[in-house]
């Protein structure tokens, strides 16, 4: 699957800010003073700007007001809804319990996170995709990029406390847990082959010509994979910059300040983006198979 | 009751002309049901377009295959490719703000250009490759099974098929009505088959394509003939 690089950092910016708003508000204990904190600026910025940069992988975007249309159905259109309620909680500031209006403000933020794993996990076409470990891993990414980002501001603000630094390391060692399930599931899926794409079985299926000359729709959307220099670059880029280097900076706890821990923010952001490029060049379409490829 | 209208392809006798995808081009190309269909560089060195209909050639080897009195299949066959029209049309499902719908009528699943916000989405459910993005008009472009030709009574009767039908010069691809069981295509199907495609999936495709049939082995000389040179040779 092409990735659209709009795509990309906005799942990856977006799951970020969100993951911060998971973090400031449970960390708090759902009490109003998380809130008034530039911690909450990050979180809705990186959310802001995620969600602006959604909108440029869409070739007709007069059109995006109707996204919320068919919520009952498509996993897209709740995604779309979820994130503009998530902006709509603080108009109950006053109605509502406070702690009761951020809890709802947390549960929307992980719905969001759901909804966006759920648009690529519902896809039967795209075995690498069709996986339920696919929304649990983006709602981790979400909680482990957010958490270095609201454990660097935590640093600035009354040093890192135990508690944050141990949670953050049994996150990253979750989240790399649930990815070696993810990946072990997605090999060993049954994938079809071109004669389960014809429906004939009488004999062996093979492409004599693919009947285009030059690229097509198809070919672009579809047909996309990084040289396998390139996909070793990036699947290192994830190793280190989302597992190994926040691990390290938080281990030796030398430098728990808000430098170094902002540097594991960076390296996990990037390293996400890494991992979100290659969740999409690793992915393959069903319709290749019509192109003479394999799944 | 409602109709489910859709294609029968006959890969026995498809001969891989293309003449189905150029009628198709043709046709919709000026429709204002479908608002045309763009090229990008038609008369250059890359030229580009969204194609409704798209013919691929494979081979199959049954060299293996052959059993009893019929001949190993090994054959070219031609597949033309279009939107199903399925009946569990995930390209629609998953369509956040309504464009993509199947009519509750027929079955034909179409794409409103008024409401398309040209997310690729409902491209990447269709296990097909039904669906081919309009780069100028931002939207996304399909097979309506010319809903605009098949209705249209100022058209001869018979003239009111799908231009892919009427254009093929072999008469491989008939339309009908499939939930209709006397309708042309449900008994061609009824006593061919269908290849069924990806069934893994359950989408449940309308169009149906009939398997190419192997043929039988005709002796060349009588049996007892045979078996008397059989004899003699190995003396």
């Amino acid at each position: 699957m092409k990735p659209a690089f709009s795509v990309i950092f906005f799942t990856v910016s977006s799951g970020a800010g969100l993951g911060l708003l998971l973090w400031a508000l449970l960390s708090a204990g759902l009490q109003p003073a998380s809130l008034s904190s530039p911690v909450f600026l990050t979180a809705a910025s990186l959310v802001i700007l995620g969600l602006c940069a959604s909108g440029l992988h869409l070739a007709n975007r007069k059109n995006a007001v109707l996204a919320w249309r068919r919520f009952a159905t498509s996993w897209l259109s709740r995604e779309a809804v979820f994130a503009v309620t998530l902006f709509s909680w603080p108009l109950l500031w006053w109605l509502l319990p406070k702690p009761a209006v951020l809890a709802l403000l947390c549960l929307n933020a992980l719905l969001v996170l759901i909804c966006t794993g759920m648009i690529y996990a519902c896809l039967k076409t795209i075995p690498r995709w069709h996986s339920r470990w696919v929304p649990v891993n983006f709602v981790l990414y979400a909680a482990l990029s957010g958490g270095f980002i609201y454990a660097a501001f935590e640093a600035r603000a009354t040093g890192l406390s135990e508690a944050t630094a141990r949670a953050l390391f049994a996150l990253v060692l979750l989240t790399a847990c649930c990815k070696m399930a993810y990946e072990e599931t997605v090999a060993n899926v049954a994938k079809p082959n071109l004669n389960d794409a014809l429906g004939l079985h009488a004999g062996k299926a093979s492409l004599l010509d693919v009947g285009h000359s030059h690229s097509t729709f198809l070919t672009r959307e579809f047909g996309f994979a990084y040289a396998r220099s390139r996909a070793a670059a990036l699947q290192l880029g994830v190793t280190f910059g989302v597992f190994v280097l926040p691990c390290v900076l938080l281990v030796l706890e030398i430098h728990n300040d808000f430098g170094t821990l902002g540097l594991a923010a960076l390296a996990v952001f990037i390293g996400l983006l890494c991992e979100r490029s290659l969740f999409f060049a690793q992915a393959k379409h069903v319709v290749v198979l019509y192109h003479g490829q394999r799944l | 009751m409602s109709k489910q209208l859709g294609l029968v392809i006959d890969l026995d006798t498809c001969v891989g002309c293309h003449a189905c995808a150029t009628a198709c081009k043709s046709w919709n190309g000026q429709s204002l049901m479908t608002g045309g269909i763009a090229e990008q560089d038609p008369y250059g060195a890359s030229p580009t377009s969204p194609w409704f209909n798209r013919i691929r050639h494979y081979e199959l080897d049954g060299a293996q295959g052959g059993c009893g009195d019929h001949q190993p299949l090994s054959k070219t066959i031609n597949v033309p490719m279009s939107c199903q029209h399925c009946v569990q049309a995930d390209c629609v499902t998953v369509c956040p703000t309504g464009a993509s719908y199947k009519r509750a009528e027929d079955g034909i699943v179409m794409v409103d250009p008024e409401r398309c916000m040209g997310c690729n989405y409902c491209a990447w459910a269709c296990p097909y490759g039904a669906r081919e993005l309009d780069e100028d008009q931002g939207v996304m472009k399909k097979c309506t099974l010319c809903v605009d030709r098949i209705y249209d009574t100022q058209l001869p009767e018979l003239d009111r098929q799908p231009a892919c039908v009427l254009a093929c010069p072999t008469k491989a691809r008939h339309f009908g009505d499939f939930a209709d069981p006397l309708s042309n295509v449900s008994q061609m199907v009824a006593k061919r088959g269908r290849a069924e495609m990806l069934p893994g999936l359950d989408y449940q495709p309308t169009n149906a394509y009939l398997p190419p049939r192997a043929a039988t082995v005709k002796a060349a000389v009588p049996s007892r003939l045979q078996a008397l040179i059989n004899k003699v040779v190995s003396l």
